[in-house]
């Protein structure tokens, strides 16, 4: 075997590796959320300039299809400009695309309880629950849904949930209290 | 030159080097606005301040130690004397001048100071030169492995120096590791655990040794026999690997960038290199030595071969150097910059004695080579670490620092560094900010009622809520503390919005998150609790500490508590002993208004050793001593309180500026680093009597530091209005949408002295941590229990997280109309 040849070869190989550890793992690459555009959109929506900030982040989406980023802010652009129905849309699109879907609860049945679809609405709380388990406001939010719909014994066993959860939210502790009595009361 | 003449000659050489090491390193930092206004000025370690003030005086002895040194060159009557001449006429006048006016005390942060640092190693640079210049007709002379067959020999002898230390190291540091871990509770570390950290620890310890391997074989087979050329490709090698360590280590974690900080790190990487080669090379030429290689101006040439009984003593030594260096850097570190040079240290200490007793005997067939340096490959890049395996990695690198370094340098992946880039361009800000006008309340008028209540703040440095009874029921020694506590307002969730005192304190009294910049001066339209206690004729008692200096705007009404105490000098004690003479000696229809920043638990001003009692069991003891030692003291001015019937009409705020890490993961303090427990602080409120009957308080949704300051404008009667996010709210008198607001919102915490930003999001149960300093990101949950758990970060959280902090820095740089 060639001495040298060798040598070369598996310093090559070495470097290749260190460049790819010094490189990055590249999960940035799909959209530079720093370039001129994204911040243009980012800095629109930090200053409530949705109008100006939304046909940027649309022209963005079409250039970036897959990019969760641009969904998460297009859905914020649509609450600010109080386009519910966008906003729905947009979180969908968000939770497809993201590997954390939480992010877009409670936003998501908030904006499809703006709109009047109470159903749909206790879905997602629901399914928002199933995002993230170990978090007591999703549990709160689902709670809070069904108590709108009148359904006062899942609401009291929610909330109970919760307070596992959370046991040192007075709120929490008071509304269960509250329904408790009701339930005693048979209302 | 006799032997014994050559080792003095050496060791002055090496007190001139080191000399000019320690200087460069002041002045580097305090190039570090941070770094000099937290650590140089209020003096945290007291014998660097002593080197700044006796720095002119030494340098004189310096002066005469150079001369000593180069004396012999000087009355050479070649070039080596043309160079030395200048050199200590340079270093002369540079004494004089230090004399007339002593550089190190008046050093201000900027480039300048950089480069006065880069200057400070130029002596070396030029004695280095000197050497070389010497010791260049040696240099001519020696050749390198001229045959294929003799560059086979040197290739197999080092390839089997490079494996052997790897062995040696690991089982080296394996040892250690094991000693460090008897008494400690690790249920991630039995056997299983140790056995995954040991194979790891090979497989790295491996790699690092193969690239080793491979770059100075590679060297050797571009140098073609040419040993000169040989010489200057390892000096190079060597000298960038020192800088990027100095860059990465050190120059990173203050703050340094740009090209002023390059030029720095190369000038220390080359001075290191130089001063050792130089002295090594003016020895063997002295000695006409026969070298077989450019690696022998380093380590030496190769013994006999066999391990004798004096061989065998570096070995020892090595063992104890690195117990030592680890001994050394759980003292005092700063982000394990000693804790890894050791480990550098020992690392090429034990290749150098592995190099020493290793013959050139031994003969390698080149395929063992290519499998023996693929399989640390292989096995890194195809053995996939989970993230229960990680956590237990990250344990085991806890006690074995030479696995941390290794493990750091090839499992480390910058994962974001556009964004990395972007926060350190928005922090610790150099270019001038004009000060804005933050206001809780327009147009503040004195409040009508009187008396109005007496205030007092104390926020103790790096007080931990832990390690207080009335936040952890394990705690027995604060029973003062506890009683207080139970009179008042406990917030169960309270956070720092800075995890270091430079930014921490002024957000305090500005009420509201800041510009990363210390400071925006003039600081007093920014500080709304500095206009509330004029507007009120508040008499203001305040520990005029480096930062209050800084901020506050000198007036009759200021009293000044711990004069002449340097800033790391004040105890609680003492403090609320001279507040209670105040105190007494004062009309009690004055408003009176007390701060004070007392340091008795800060890391630097901890005992080496404390009387371990059953109550400190599972904790931090020199910690929880001084913590113990706070509590007798706060207990007794509530009592003053008491007895002079001014506790019922007084508004005491205890808490932190920030937390502190006591080993957790082997990090100690806080400076560096954002971590739950540097982030995480007791606020304990005490309300006026009158107040406390009809507040309203949610003390368990999240509440921050910059919240106290618009509390105490409510506790007055004001309705502090919030004008931005950035802002703090009021803790009392809180309806229930402003409570779901505080357990709903996200809040983004910054370190005070570097890029690291952290979110804070479901009532304090979520922490995602960016850090623009090493690159990275860490992300934990907290249970209802209180105890955080490491969670591996999902690229859509950290998507969203980092979207969460760049609006924060638009808004800072909005509100404070950065210049960019």
């Amino acid at each position: 075997m060639n001495r040298t040849l060798l040598l070369l070869t598996l310093l090559a190989v070495f470097v290749g590796v260190i460049v790819r550890l010094a490189g990055g793992s590249g999960v940035d690459r799909s959209l530079d959320a720093l370039a001129p555009q994204s911040r243009s959109v980012e800095r629109a929506i930090g200053e409530r300039r949705f109008a100006d900030a939304l046909p940027v982040a649309l022209e963005l989406q079409r250039a970036y299809e897959d990019e969760s980023l641009i969904a998460y802010w297009l859905a914020t652009i649509y609450h600010g400009l109080d386009r519910p129905r966008d906003e729905v849309a947009a979180w969908e699109r968000y939770i497809r695309l993201s590997s954390a879907p939480v992010e877009a609860c409670p936003n998501i049945a908030d904006a499809l309880e703006q709109l009047g679809e109470r159903a749909r609405a206790l879905e997602q709380y629901q399914r928002c629950v199933g995002f993230d388990p170990r978090e007591p406001d999703r549990l709160v939010d689902l709670g809070d849904a069904w108590e709108r719909e009148q359904k006062v014994a899942q609401a009291l066993a929610t909330y109970r949930s919760a307070a596992l959860l959370d046991p040192h939210n007075p709120a929490l502790a008071r509304r269960i209290d509250q329904l408790s009595r009701r339930m005693d009361s048979g209302q | 030159m006799t032997r014994s003449r050559h080792s003095a000659w050496a060791a002055l050489r090496v007190f001139v080097a080191v000399f000019c090491w320690m200087t460069a390193a002041y002045a580097w930092v305090a190039s570090s606005t941070f770094a000099s206004l937290q650590f140089l000025k209020p003096r945290v370690f007291p014998w660097v301040g002593v080197f700044s003030d006796w720095h002119a005086f030494a340098c004189w002895v310096w002066l005469a130690f150079a001369v000593g040194a180069s004396w012999h060159d000087a009355r050479r009557r070649d070039a080596a004397a043309r160079l030395t001449i200048p050199l200590l006429i340079f270093c002369g006048a540079v004494t004089m001048w230090n004399t007339l006016d002593p550089v190190l005390p008046g050093l201000a942060s900027g480039t300048q100071t950089i480069l006065i640092g880069v200057l400070a190693l130029l002596p070396i640079l030029w004695l280095a030169v000197t050497d070389h210049v010497v010791a260049a007709p040696f240099l001519a002379r020696q050749s390198f492995a001229v045959s294929e067959d003799t560059r086979r020999a040197f290739e197999d002898r080092l390839f089997l120096v490079a494996v052997t230390s790897a062995l040696f190291t690991t089982a080296l540091y394996a040892g250690l590791a094991s000693v460090g871990l008897i008494g400690a509770f690790e249920p991630d570390l039995m056997t299983p655990g140790l056995a995954s950290g040991l194979a790891w620890s090979l497989v790295d310890h491996l790699w690092v040794a193969c690239a080793v391997f491979l770059a100075i074989a590679g060297i050797g087979r571009l140098a073609q026999g040419r040993f000169l050329l040989q010489y200057v490709l390892l000096f190079a090698t060597l000298a960038m690997t020192f800088a990027v360590a100095f860059q990465r280590w050190a120059g990173d974690s203050i703050g340094m960038q740009g090209p002023a900080s390059t030029l720095a790190a190369c000038a220390f990487g080359v001075s290191v290199v130089g001063t050792w080669t130089g002295l090594r090379l003016r020895r063997f030429a002295e000695e006409r030595a026969e070298l077989g290689s450019a690696l022998d101006v380093y380590f030496g040439p190769p013994g006999s071969g066999g391990l004798t009984a004096a061989g065998s003593l570096p070995i020892v030594a090595t063992v104890g150097l690195a117990y030592a260096c680890m001994a050394v850097a759980a003292r005092a570190d700063w982000d394990f910059v000693l804790l890894k040079s050791g480990v550098l240290a020992v690392w090429l200490t034990v290749f150098g004695v592995v190099y020493r007793l290793t013959s050139g005997r031994i003969r390698l067939p080149s395929w063992l080579i290519a499998l023996v340096c693929l399989a640390p490959l292989v096995a890194q890049q195809t053995i996939r670490v989970d993230a229960d395996q990680t956590r237990i990695l990250a344990h085991y690198a806890v006690y074995n620092p030479s696995f941390r370094l290794a493990f750091g340098l090839l499992h480390y992946v910058p994962t974001t560094p556009s964004f990395d880039r972007f926060l350190r361009a928005n922090t610790g800000l150099t270019q001038e900010v004009e000060p804005i006008d933050i206001d809780l309340v327009s147009g503040l008028s004195p409040l009508p009622k009187d008396p109005k209540p007496l205030i007092f703040l104390f926020i103790i440095d790096s007080l931990r809520p832990d390690y207080l009874g009335s936040y952890n029921p394990a705690v027995r020694f604060t029973p003062r503390l506890d009683a207080f506590a139970s009179e008042s307002v406990v917030f169960r969730n309270a956070f720092t919005r800075y995890g270091g005192t430079g930014l921490s304190v002024p957000a305090i009294w500005a009420g509201s998150a800041i510009v990363h910049k210390q400071y925006v001066q003039p600081f007093h339209p920014m500080n709304t609790l500095e206009k509330l206690l004029d507007a009120n004729g508040y008499r203001q008692f305040v520990g005029l500490d480096s930062i209050m200096q800084e901020l506050l705007v000198r007036s009759d009404r200021i009293d000044e508590l711990d004069p002449g105490v340097a800033t790391m000098d004040y105890q609680f004690c003492s403090t609320l002993g001279q507040l209670e003479s105040k105190l007494a000696a004062t009309n009690p229809s004055v408003p009176v208004f007390a701060y004070s920043l007392p340091q008795d638990v800060h890391m630097s001003r901890l005992p080496r050793t404390v009387e371990t009692g059953p109550e400190y069991q599972s904790f931090h003891a020199p910690y929880a001593t001084k913590v113990h030692a706070i509590d007798a003291c706060f207990g007794r001015f509530i009592d003053f309180l008491k007895r002079r019937g001014l506790y019922e009409r007084s508004l005491v705020v205890l808490t932190a500026d920030h937390g502190e890490m006591l080993g957790e993961d082997g990090r100690f303090g806080h400076s560096y680093h954002l971590f739950p427990q540097v982030i995480q602080v007791p606020l304990i409120v005490h309300l006026p009597a009158a107040l406390d009957r009809v507040a309203s308080v949610d003390a368990d949704a999240v509440s921050l530091t910059t919240d106290i300051t618009p509390t105490i404008y409510a506790a007055l009667g004001y309705s502090p209005v919030r004008a931005n996010r950035l802002m703090g709210r009021s803790l009392v008198d809180a309806d229930e949408h402003a409570s779901r607001d505080r357990r709903r919102e996200p809040v983004v915490i910054a370190a005070s002295y570097g890029a690291m930003y952290a979110v804070l999001r479901h009532n304090g149960r979520r922490l995602y941590i960016a850090d623009a300093i090493k690159g990275g990101d860490l992300a934990y949950e907290r249970d209802y229990s209180g105890r955080w758990t490491e969670m591996a970060v999902s690229k859509g959280a950290r998507t969203v997280n980092q979207f969460i902090i760049r609006q924060y820095l638009d808004e800072v740089t909005r509100i404070f109309r950065v210049p960019f």
